[in-house]
């Protein structure tokens, strides 16, 4: 018994460290690799104007432009100014929150800065800034319930689980209503569309239709199945290397990198701990000396 | 105790997350069979969007990110929509062609794809030229117009449309290009 709770607290505690570094790690790509596009989609020299942006679209706080206006019209500071600061307190919040320096607030904030940057604006977001929202949310919520009491974290984790669950979930729920991903029309026009396209994308399209069918299929039984990850021991390690090499193939074919990366670093929050991570090194070790094959010389036992 | 106080918390915000994608699948699924008459789905798939609707669960919902859909590319892939801007200088004489203005990185050009589906109203309802979104498209198209005026200094005037970007289906497809621009909305201002 003793065991089993130290099994669960090492764990959850590794939960709780990955939840933080990764969400840290990509909240700061997600403003590194905008790159100087930062300051011509946002203010001040903003492509389109930050007062037509607000007339479409809700958000429970001030986007960028309206804080921006706050900014200058009580404190005096310029937008330029404003802006910088926003980015480099960005930046600032990522470092302190990896490295665990007032973990709570620090996650707070910078969720309710990305909230103003990313997610305020439903015109400039896409799949990627909702993701990290989400991270964001749970990273301050699962450090409050760490502090209500121990065990509640691998609560937090279940929830986690299943929040991921539920994406695949409705994800392949909503394609396999459509008749398109069942024979293969959406993989095609996916790889076509113009700010998708790619040399790979366009390799990949010119392949048998058939190919396109069954790899169609393979996404919504994939999406669909995802699920059972959280029952069955035994399929979970298919299901989680499947839906990665799912990201990675959208990230090749299709130049959805950020994306790509928010989904696989979900994937490795939720289901890899040391444990599993020792028990795929096992795996690979009894594959390598099972009888008729020859180990390698440089592989060592875990 | 507390832990049974921190289940029933995230029980309920997997709830939210359930309902709200439970309803983004309703809705394509009214998308894609719009003539149901289904009289049980419709009932479910009104309180279910007047329980959502109210202002505390929504709130909460754009706050906690549980009232992301999850659908990408789904039902159906949607088109794109494509920008050509011309920049001209006194003379009349063409002195830059941008599709994406201005932004370099793939993030930046991700986010441009989709401010540019804004311009869905332009295909939409191309004769309701009264309606808010199409009023609002038109407005967003002007801005960048003059914000990308705005960037060069020798330019005089600028020229730009939107294209539809459309796709033949795969056995459909029997020419070189399956891809297809149909221009649906142009405009031309002096930046000057």
């Amino acid at each position: 018994m003793a065991y089993f709770r130290l099994h669960i607290l090492a764990d959850s505690t590794g939960f709780l460290n990955r939840l933080r570094r990764c969400t840290a790690f990509i909240a700061c790509l997600a403003l590194l690799g905008l790159g100087t596009d930062y300051f011509i989609l946002l203010p001040p020299n903003s492509l389109v104007d930050g007062q037509l942006l607000q007339l479409q679209g809700h958000a429970p706080m001030p986007n960028i432009y309206q804080l921006a206006d706050l900014a200058h019209s009580h404190f005096g500071i310029p937008t330029v100014h404003f802006s910088t600061l926003v980015y480099v307190s960005y930046m600032a919040c990522c470092l302190l929150l990896f490295f665990s320096v007032g973990t709570t607030w620090i996650a707070w904030l910078l969720l309710c800065i990305h909230i103003s940057l990313f997610t305020a604006l439903p015109q400039y977001s896409y799949g990627a800034d909702y993701f990290l929202h989400i991270l964001l949310f749970y990273c301050c919520i699962f450090h409050v319930a760490k502090k209500l009491s121990a065990g509640s974290v691998l609560v937090c984790q279940r929830c986690f689980r299943i929040h991921l669950c539920l994406v695949y979930f409705f994800s392949g729920l909503d394609k396999a209503l459509g008749a398109t991903w069942w024979n293969g029309q959406a993989i095609w026009k996916t790889l076509q569309l113009p700010y998708f396209n790619t040399w790979f994308g366009n390799w990949l399209a010119h392949l048998p239709h058939g190919l396109l069918a069954l790899s169609g299929i393979a996404i919504v039984m994939l999406e669909l199945s995802y699920p059972l990850a959280l029952f069955n021991r035994r399929i979970r390690p298919l299901l989680v290397y499947g839906a990665l090499v799912l990201h990675v193939c959208t990230a090749l074919f299709m130049k959805l990198y950020f994306f790509a990366l928010v989904m696989m670093a979900f994937n490795f929050i939720a289901w890899f701990t040391v444990s599993s991570l020792r028990f795929t090194q096992q795996s690979i070790y009894h594959f390598n000396t099972r009888p008729g094959r020859k180990s390698r010389p440089t592989e060592q036992t875990p | 105790m507390k832990s049974l106080f921190v289940s029933i918390l995230l029980g309920i915000h997997l709830g939210c997350v359930f309902l709200f994608n439970l309803s983004g699948i309703m809705q394509s699924y009214g998308l894609l069979h719009s003539l149901h008459t289904h009289s049980t789905f419709n009932q479910i798939q009104s309180l279910l969007l007047q329980y959502l609707s109210k202002p505390y669960i929504r709130y909460y919902g754009d706050c906690s990110g549980a009232s992301t859909l999850y659908g990408f590319f789904a039902p159906r892939v949607g088109s794109q929509y494509l920008t050509r801007f011309t920049l001209y200088n006194a003379n009349q004489q063409a002195i830059a062609h941008l599709t994406v203005p201005l932004l370099h990185s793939q993030e930046g050009i991700m986010r441009y794809a989709r401010l540019l589906d804004v311009f869905e109203p332009l295909v939409k309802q191309p004769t309701d030229t009264t309606s808010f979104d199409q009023r609002y498209a038109k407005a967003i198209f002007h801005n960048l117009l003059v914000s990308i005026g705005r960037q060069y200094p020798e330019a005089k005037s600028i020229s730009g449309c939107i294209y539809l970007c459309t796709i033949s289906t795969r056995l459909a497809f029997s020419h070189p290009s399956a891809i297809r621009l149909v221009p649906i909305y142009q405009h031309q201002l002096s930046v000057r």
